[in-house]
């Protein structure tokens, strides 16, 4: 058996397909790609793979990861460009493989070695940097970030690793943020945005990469 | 609104709404072209939300079909959720194909499949969510020709003066047929009446702006006239004389949708003669598709689409001649790969236990049979005869081999329905739950399902009326109180939607204004139980004169012109009140492949009928010059 984790992006109409449904988007297109996927034991067998955290519905990426493991004939080497070329050949549009690399069969999983994720929040409808960059330093100079999650209130202030901003090429104002993902810590940028002052759901979030 | 600012506009607000991605497009297997370079543009439209429209096989043919036209681009529309909907509507964003993001006013052609009445409201909200005029004749040459086809439109009347033009029957052949007429009428840049009196020149082709109905003093048809020199007197429906390859590539949705499957139609038509079935009579004559190239297509559409479910459809699927060389090669071939087939319509008997035995996946389910009727006079009244003895006799097969469940189908408000036929059904079905106990004990469950009669055009019981709502009720308490019985779950239509489904089926013209009115107060989603608004269709009949009464509790006089008349479906009315008569008199009529009866296909296709035995339909091939 072999283990293959894979870089992906999700970008424009694939932004609205849930957590959930993904799943079976990714089964098959692997399907439809040939590849010869392992199954898990048991009742109702189902392909093996492994997904990092969830990204909530609406949000692009541009570099999540995710596992699978083959159930390659030894002779049978996997070639980084056919796999790509074949897998990207049958997906739906938004959903592109961006490179793959071939791991160890036991390594830990994605949950437990990721430690951050880097975001990009966009911010439509606001041209001023300089009241983003002081509203952003003004509330990471306060000693705790009060925040609620599902009823709970929390800290947000540790979670939030490093911050910039900034204007993109089309003008649009920008905040990179690297925010913990541990599955202790794992922060919200769309509940930084709500902190900022802004609506979470007008915001437009990318997960631009995980750091290991 | 240009498409870049249709998708930038709802990229604002998609978070807000339900289930999101219904509305965004770009499905694995959905056709992009670039418009420049094709002269025809056509959306596809399903008049109900993304998640029932998608699994739609007749709008997967077309999609298929069109989009293999290097001239054509087909592209899919259907209506969204209330949540979108308002919020479409406040932003004044037009309803838009999904592939491009064009607002339908700006397409070529649009083609909506009506497959059941409860949509008919629904398709004067995706007119005005268009931003066009829901009036055929309100919608000018700039508007795209507006196409309408499906079983519904076998009595197109309530309908007439929204659509454009029917498509009556099968549209394999016709929709290229009517995309030719169109682009050469678009060259010529003439009037949209042109482009109608050329349409009427297609077989199976109906303008209802054509025609103009008379009335008698009592509110019934008194005759049709056309009031123009290119109108046939009577459409006879399309068919193809041989079914073509299905579908190679079906939308793979990025969501759930209600079914999750690649779907092959193996038989089209049915030769059983259930005198209930409007599919029955309408879709003869009975064509057959090869074994091989069901399952090449099955499997080139799985393999192309990655799904783990498969359907083989048809009204009566053990009447398919090699089913079970199909099944044993669907087993063979998939039996790793744990796919799911599912298989409904079938006989019953213990052959289709075996059959389904060895369709039966990871997943057990149900086991489902239909004998719609217990007592020995309905059995013929309907025609679907099946004795107590097989039925019990194949109960026995199913608990003993391992399921745990049984469905059955019953109807109730049958003509000359007694009490004591609906007792039948009790004692029918405690029958049936004793053998489940003896087999698989408690566990053994009996679902029920009884609906109500509605009786439908083109049917021989065209003539007769639907039970009165006390009258149902009284025969639902009947079946409640006799089957208390542990095991024994039952299931009812709703009284509302049986009223709903009996006077859309067969209504008149004068009902499209009922329709707009109900729809004007904000009837829509109709097929929703929880949507359906009783008082605002209640309003709309009484402002309009009319009364659900008259299309639906009143029994029709033999010679009665009916409204759905205008539509030659091949089968005579001769046959169909000759039936209604057999079926009065309790009279049975045995499949009609072993003995053709006559009921008019012959003589409506003859010029079509194939002769060559591999593609032969079951009817007799009459000597030249019949």
């Amino acid at each position: 058996m072999e283990r293959i984790r894979i870089t992906f992006e999700k970008t424009g109409a694939m932004r609205y397909t849930s957590h959930l449904d993904m799943q079976k988007v990714w089964i098959r297109a692997l399907l439809r790609a040939k590849l010869p996927l392992a199954y898990t034991q048991g009742f109702h067998p189902t392909p093996k793979v492994a997904y990092a955290w969830p990204l909530p519905l609406g949000w692009g990426t541009e570099g999540e990861l995710m596992d699978i493991w083959l159930d390659n004939p030894e002779e049978k080497e996997v070639k980084a460009d056919s796999f790509i070329r074949d897998v990207n050949n049958a997906m739906p549009a938004g959903l592109r493989i961006l490179s793959i690399e071939k791991l160890p069969y036991s390594d830990p999983a994605l949950t437990i070695v990721i430690q951050s994720a880097v975001y990009q929040i966009i911010f439509p409808d606001y041209q001023n940097t300089e009241d983003l960059k002081e509203k952003m330093t003004e509330l990471m100079s306060q000693e705790t970030i009060e925040r609620e999650r599902r009823g709970k209130i929390y800290d947000m202030k540790p979670l939030i690793e490093d911050w910039l901003c900034g204007t993109d090429d089309n003008g649009e104002v920008f905040m990179k943020v690297q925010m913990a993902a541990r599955d202790s810590a794992m922060g919200r940028p769309d509940e930084l945005a709500a902190a900022l002052g802004f609506d979470p759901f007008a915001v437009n979030i990318t997960r631009l990469k995980y750091i290991l | 609104m240009l498409p870049n600012e249709i998708e930038k506009k709802i990229d604002t607000f998609l978070l807000k709404v339900q289930k999101p991605g219904r509305y965004v497009g770009g499905e694995y297997n959905a056709v992009v072209k670039d418009p420049a370079a094709v002269e025809t543009r056509v959306a596809l439209a399903f008049p109900d939300i993304y998640d029932l429209g998608v699994p739609n096989l007749g709008l997967a043919i077309f999609y298929d079909q069109l989009n293999k036209m290097p001239d054509v681009w087909a592209e899919r529309v259907y209506l969204p959720w209330e949540d979108m909907e308002a919020e479409m509507r406040s932003r004044g964003i037009p309803l838009y194909t999904l592939e491009s993001k064009t607002q339908l006013r700006d397409m070529d052609i649009l083609g909506i499949t009506i497959p059941y009445e409860s949509l008919y409201t629904n398709v004067l909200n995706l007119f005005d969510l268009a931003q066009m005029s829901v009036f055929s004749a309100e919608r000018d040459e700039t508007c795209p020709l507006v196409i309408a086809g499906g079983h519904s439109a076998y009595n197109p009347e309530p309908m007439a003066p929204y659509i454009d033009a029917f498509v009556i029957g099968e549209g394999e052949e016709v929709f290229p047929e009517i995309i030719r007429c169109y682009q050469s009428w678009k060259r010529s840049k003439a009037s949209k009446l042109t482009l109608l009196e050329s349409l009427a020149e297609i077989e199976g082709v109906y303008i209802p702006s054509f025609y103009e109905p008379f009335y008698n003093e009592d509110g019934t048809v008194a005759d049709v006239k056309t009031i123009n020199p290119k109108a046939k007197t009577r459409i006879k429906k399309r068919i193809v004389p041989v079914l073509p390859e299905p579908p190679e590539r079906f939308i793979v949705p990025s969501i759930d949708v209600v079914q999750n499957r690649v779907a092959v139609e193996i038989m089209r038509g049915c030769s059983r003669g259930c005198r209930f079935c409007q599919a029955g009579f309408i879709t003869r004559p009975v064509r057959e598709r090869p074994a091989d190239m069901v399952i090449n297509s099955l499997s080139k559409a799985l393999e192309d689409t990655g799904y783990e479910e498969a359907a083989l459809l048809s009204l009566s699927s053990s009447d398919y001649r090699p089913i079970r060389e199909l099944v044993t090669e669907l087993h063979d071939l998939y039996q790793k790969r744990k796919l799911n087939i599912a298989l409904p319509s079938l006989r019953i008997d213990t052959v289709s236990v075996d059959i389904l035995e060895q369709l039966r996946g990871s997943r057990a389910g149900g086991f489902t049979l239909a004998p719609e009727a217990a007592s020995e006079k309905i059995k013929k009244t309907i025609n679907k005869y099946i004795t107590e003895e097989q039925l019990l006799k194949t109960a026995e097969v199913i608990y003993g081999r391992g399921w745990t469940t049984i469905k059955l189908y019953f109807m109730i408000g049958l003509p000359n329905e007694t009490m004591e036929d609906v007792q039948a059904i009790a004692d029918l079905a405690i029958k049936v739950i004793k053998i489940g106990r003896r087999l698989v004990g408690k566990r053994s469950q009996l679902n029920l399902g009884v609906a109500t009669f509605v009786p439908k055009p083109h049917t021989p019981f065209q003539w007769t009326q639907l039970d009165d709502p006390e009258v149902v009720a009284e025969k639902q308490a009947l079946l409640k109180n006799a089957l208390k019985t542990p095991g024994v779950k039952i299931s009812w239509s709703e009284p509302d939607s049986t009223m709903f489904e009996a006077w859309s089926t067969r209504g008149d013209r004068r009902l499209a204004k009922v329709i707009y009115r109900a729809w004007e107060l904000g009837a829509k989603l109709d097929a929703w139980a929880d949507h359906y608004k009783k008082d605002a269709w209640m309003q709309a009949f009484e402002e309009n004169n009319l009364s659900p009464e008259f299309y639906v509790h009143r029994k029709r006089n033999a010679d009665e012109v009916f409204p759905w008349d205008i539509i030659d479906p091949g089968v005579s009315k001769k046959t169909l009140r000759r039936e209604y008569e057999n079926s009065l008199n309790g009279i049975l009529r045995p499949d009609c492949r072993t003995g053709c009866y006559g009921c008019g296909i012959v003589q409506a296709f003859h010029d079509i009928q194939p002769a060559e035995e591999s593609v032969r339909w079951f009817c007799p091939i009459p000597e030249k010059g019949v």
